[in-house]
Order: C-alpha cells, then structure tokens, then sequence
C-alpha cells in the first residue's frame, strides 16, 4: 500500500506540471523552456499573497491566474511571433524564462521563502499514516486531469480548441479566430502550471531555482506517451513515476535517475512517436 | 517610417557601443591614475548558488570597502571587480581568465563549490594568482596559490558524530546530493561511527534538482535510524527538510543538517526547522565582541534586514587576512602576498582563528549549534580546531 501511495504522489506531482505542458506543447506544439518559470510564478504568487495576510486556498487561485495572466503577456510579446519556427521556440522561450527569474530574484531576492503548510500533520488512508498535504496533491492532480480531459475533448471550446490546431487556415476560413484561440490555450498552459507551483509551493523549497528541476522529468513523460492526446502523457507519467518509484526501493535517487532516463530513451527509440502511437511504416 | 526608426535603432545602438566602449576604455585610465589594488570577487550571482554568491561578495566587499574608508593600505586603495561563475564550472574557468588578463587583478575571492575551485585550480595556478577561497569543502586542497578559510571534515564530522552518539543516538541515516563533498563527509561520518562504535543504517545520493524525496523518506522510515544527516546541497536540502516533516518524522528522527546556516532559515517556517543540529564557524546570534561588531558592520553597510551567516564571516574574515599580507608585504605584489599572509592571527566574528603556513587552511573555532524559535543558538562551544595537514 505504501508503495502504491508514493507512486501515486510522485505521479500526482509530475502530473500536475505536465498538464500546463499538454497543452502548450502538447497541443501548440510550443517547446516552452519557461514552463518552470510559470511553475515559479505560481509558488511566489502564494509566498506574496499569504505573506501579505490571504489565505493559501486564496493564494492557490491568485497564483494561477498571475501565472495565466504572464502567459498571456508571453504570448503576446514573444510567441506569436515564432509559433511557424518549431525550433526558434526553444531558444525565445528559454530567453523568457531567465528574464522571469531574474524578475523574480529582483522582487524576492534570491533566498529561499517558506510557506505555511496548510494541512500540516498525517492521516490514515487504507491503514497507512500519509501526509495530509500529499493526499490533497494527490486529489487536485487527478480533479484537475477529469476537468482538462472534459474541456478539451468534450466541451465546445475544446473542440474549437483542436481545430485550430489541427488544421489553423480551415478554421479561420469557417470563421474561428485562431489569434484569440492560440491566446486562450498558451494562457490555460501557463495558468496550470502556476497552479502546480501554487499548489506543491508547501512541499518545496520556494527558490528561483524552483521551476528547473520539473523540467526533464515532464518533457520526457509527453514524449514518451506520445503527444496530441491527454492519455498518452498520462501514460508516459505513469511510466516515468512507477518505474522511478520502483527501482529507487532499492537503489539510490541519483542512480534511480540515470536508470529511468536510460529506460525512457531506449522506448522513445523504439516507439518515437510515444507508445500510444503505432510505429511509422 | 519604418526606415527611419530603423536608422535611428541602428544610430542608437552604436552610440550605446560607443559609449560602452569609451566608457571600458576610459575606466582604467581613471582607475590608474589613482594605482589601486584590483581585486576579483568571482561568486555565483546567478544559476543556483545566488543566495551564497551575495552574502560571500558581500563579506568580502565589506573587508575591501572598509580598509578604503580607513584611508585604503598602505596609501593604495582596493578596487572591486565583480564576476559571476553562474554556479557553473565552464564559466567560472572563463570569469577566472578574463579577471587574470584583463582586469589584472592581484586576487580572487571565491567561488563557492568544489566542482567550480577544481576547475579553475590550473588557471589559478599558471597565472601564480592567489585564490581566497572561503566555503567549507571535503578537504585535500594543496595548493600554493590556494588559501582556504574552509571547515573540514575534522571540524564539522569528528565533534558533530561525537556530541550525536552522547546525546542522540547512534543508528544513522545519511543522505547526500550526488557528488564530492557529501560523498567524502559521509566516508568521514562513517569512519567516525566505527570508532564510537555507532551504526550508518543507510546512505543514498540524490540528484541535484529533486522535487520528491518520498523513496528516500520511506527508506529513512524503515530504517530505524535515531537520526538522519542531511549533505543536500543548496536549495533541495529545504525541499527535503519540508517533506521529511510533512511526513512526521521529525518526532522520532533528528534532523542533523552540514552547510546549514541562516540563509535556509526564510526557506523554512519555524515548527520545520525547529531543533534542526548544525555545525558552523560563526552564527549571528553569538553574543561575544567580534560577533557583534560583525552583525553591525553589515548592517550598517547592507541594511538592516541582510542575513550575517557563516559565509559572510568566512569571506570578510579571510579578506582581511590578504589585506593584512598586503600590509605585511608593503605591496600586492603576488608571491610577496602569498608568503606574508600566512602565519596570522586574527579576530574573525567567532574568536581568533590562525592561518596556518604549511597548507594555507585555517584553524577555526567551530560551534555545534541548534535551530530554536526559527534562530539558530549555540549548543556547544568546540573552541578552536585544527585539523589534520591536507598537504601531508
């Protein structure tokens, strides 16, 4: 049982930051390098926010709309200029990223800032002690994947969503506005992840450095389930996060790391397409 | 329009270089003019290490800063020259040439971690500059060129595994980031356990960045340990110390932190770093004269609310021994600085230390100390150490 809860949280925790990514790379096909910085903005949302007296439930809300709120800047002033050239996005968005946390060094400075956990102590779940903090993690990660799901494959907007992005001049010629709807979803990525950082912001050191470590681990879920979907991610993190959990029960973190890596490039190169997908003839 | 803006852009960028480079030029010449001491302060101001880069800088700046205002040494004032490795070692090899050759510094002051030191180690070597470094490290630095104010294994392992044993228990868990340092102090901690006749129950390596510490911690619970010591490097380490109480296991297991210092304090609220055990050189809330003047000196310098930690001490302490090797010497002449500056005195912010010749480490007072009401307090007063020859 235990063994399955930490699986789960580690699960729950890459999900929650690959959800932003789904949508932004996943869907706009955007290598968005910042995404940590959005992650970012969301956890020093919180640290302002409870700092200045709210609470972090309202500090949780706060932080993903500023992250959304940033993402749309982004957008704005970056993106949408770059959205042809695939690879350029690296390079823009990775310059984005430095600024934001410079920004951020500059307001905060560069030491770690606390917040309160606001669950503090365990609770007995299927007779195993669990962190209260984790289960509430646990709970929003997977709340949060039903509702993505259902907008994105199941509302109108969704649907309007993916046209754009399926085929950009049809759905202009059949009178979508692709501007405001390329707006709409580099926001929505942002906003998750801002709700990520929000949210994780307890359980973390809150530091510049925040956003980096989620990186790698979170790319390499999308690429490995596959993209264009929301099940091929889940996949992928299922995989990353069980396999991690697994093998670091008896080895140490570090070698545990090298070994996932090692596994995940081997599948990318049997399946490049993500394992959802079947192999190109 | 297009055309003119773009002509205005371009005319505006040139002035800008233009004025940049007249400024470059310009600067030297100036600076000159009046013959002052440059000297290289080469610290991490961004990629990780930030929050160690400005309070090192800041220790040395203080030293450097303070002699100008009692009218500079021997007639001669110091100029700083700042430089940033971005925590990363490529960098620091390339911030370390360009200090050599272009601002042709008389010393360098820094940088913070080992992987950063080793790799500058040749350049500092074949240009004969004299390095200040000032970060505790694993020990075995012999270098003519190199003098470290730096806690050593001998100081920080030896007295900490002692006092944990009497006062603990002795089944330990240790768990470091994946590299050099934390490798040779838990090699340390564990050959000091076999002699007090204490147990390591576990050691695990963890990678630099991570997010999840739930394996690690379900193996710490398992494992039965009175208390786990904590090698995590920078920022992780809170990211540890966080989910280790979110689990409650503070209750049964002590937290045993090397390198903490109050730099992690912000980044914990009080209950998670409460009876955290460190050893340090210096802390803030020491009572004796040189703690005191030190917490002022900085200050009244850097406002009011700027952390004093055992980097700020080490780094301001072991600056005003190369200004008292200049003093010595009548001149910063390199080698006549290397061979003065050794074999002192002096008051850091927690008693005198000594700068040994023989293999240009410091002998240092070292504190066991423990995080109360979010401070850190004094527990035990080791008094001063001298560690073992690391040019033997």
């Amino acid at each position: 049982m235990e063994f399955v809860l930490d699986t789960l949280n580690y699960f729950s925790v890459l999900m929650l930051v690959v959800l932003g990514l789904v949508v932004i790379f996943g869907l706009m096909n955007v290598i968005n390098m910042a995404h940590g910085e959005f992650i970012l903005i969301g956890a020093y949302t919180v640290v302002a926010v409870t700092s200045a007296g709210g609470s972090f439930w309202l500090a949780l809300v706060i932080g993903s709309l500023v992250a959304g709120l940033a993402g749309l800047l982004v957008e704005l002033l970056v993106v949408r200029h770059i959205y042809t050239r695939f690879i350029d996005t690296i390079l823009a968005t990775w310059g984005v990223s430095l600024v934001l946390k410079q920004t951020v060094i500059v307001i905060f400075g560069p030491t770690g800032q606390s917040v309160q956990n606001p669950l503090p102590g365990v609770m007995n779940v299927f007779g195993v002690e669990y962190p209260r903090m984790r289960i509430l993690i646990i709970g929003m990660a997977f709340g949060l994947t039903v509702v993505l799901y259902l907008a994105l494959f199941s509302s109108r907007l969704g649907l309007k969503l993916r046209a754009v992005i399926a085929n950009r001049d049809m759905a202009s010629t059949l009178g979508l506005n692709t501007r405001r709807m390329d707006m709409a979803s580099f926001s929505l990525g942002a906003g998750l992840a801002g709700f990520a950082g929000a949210l994780m912001s307890p359980m973390i050191s809150v530091d510049p450095q925040l956003g980096v470590g989620f990186l790698i681990p979170s790319f390499l879920s999308i690429l490995l389930g596959g993209l264009n979907s929301l099940l091929g991610p889940i996949l992928g993190v299922g995989a990353i996060s069980g396999s991690t959990n697994l093998i670091a029960g008896w080895l140490s973190q570090a070698d545990t790391q090298v070994i996932v890596f090692l596994l995940a490039i081997l599948v990318i190169r049997l399946f490049p397409e993500g394992i959802l997908k079947r192999r190109q003839k | 329009m297009s055309g003119y803006h773009e002509r205005l852009t371009r005319r505006g960028v040139l002035q800008l270089g233009g004025a940049t480079v007249a400024a470059s030029i310009a600067a030297p010449l100036i600076a000159q003019t009046q013959n002052p001491i440059r000297v290289g302060v080469l610290q991490p101001f961004t990629g990780g290490l930030e929050a160690l880069g400005q309070q090192g800088a800041r220790g040395a700046e203080l030293a450097l800063l303070n002699a100008n205002d009692s009218g500079g040494i021997n007639g001669r004032m110091f100029e700083i020259v700042r430089s940033d490795t971005a925590t990363d070692p490529k960098t620091a090899v390339e911030r370390t040439n360009e200090l050599i050759r272009r601002h042709e510094v008389s010393a360098i002051i820094g940088p913070v971690t080992s992987a950063n030191r080793d790799a500058m180690r040749p350049t500092i070597e074949r240009a004969k500059m004299p390095l200040l470094y000032a970060t505790d490290y694993e020990g075995g630095v012999c270098s003519k060129y190199i003098t470290c104010y730096s806690a050593l294994p001998d100081h920080w392992v030896v007295p900490l595994v002692d006092h944990a044993v009497k006062n603990i228990g002795n089944k330990f868990f240790l768990v470091g980031s994946d590299y050099v340092w934390p490798r040779q102090m838990n090699a340390a901690f564990a050959n000091e356990c076999e002699k007090l006749s204490a147990s390591v129950v576990g050691e695990e390596y963890t990678p630099w960045g991570a997010k999840d510490y739930t394996a690690t911690l379900r193996k710490i619970q398992d494992s039965g340990a009175s208390a786990v010591a904590i090698t995590i490097a920078g920022a992780d380490a809170v990211t540890f110390v966080k989910q280790f109480v979110a689990a409650g296991m503070k209750d049964d297991i002590r937290i045993i932190f090397f390198g903490f210092s109050e730099n992690y304090l912000s980044g914990l609220t009080e209950s998670e770093s409460e009876g955290i055990i460190a050893p340090s050189n210096f802390i803030a809330s020491l009572e004796s004269p040189g703690a005191q003047e030190l917490n002022r000196l900085v200050r009244t310098r850097f406002g009011d609310d700027a952390i004093v930690s055992n980097t700020v001490d080490a780094h301001w302490t072991l600056t005003r021994m190369y200004i008292e090797g200049i003093r010595r010497a009548g001149t910063d002449e390199k080698d006549a600085v290397l061979d003065a500056m050794v074999d002192q005195t002096i008051r850091s912010g927690n008693g005198e230390v000594y700068l040994r010749p023989e293999d240009r480490h410091v002998d240092l007072n070292v504190l066991i100390a423990e995080v109360r009401g979010g401070e850190l307090h004094v527990l035990k007063d080791l008094g001063r150490i001298s560690a073992a020859n690391q040019c033997a």
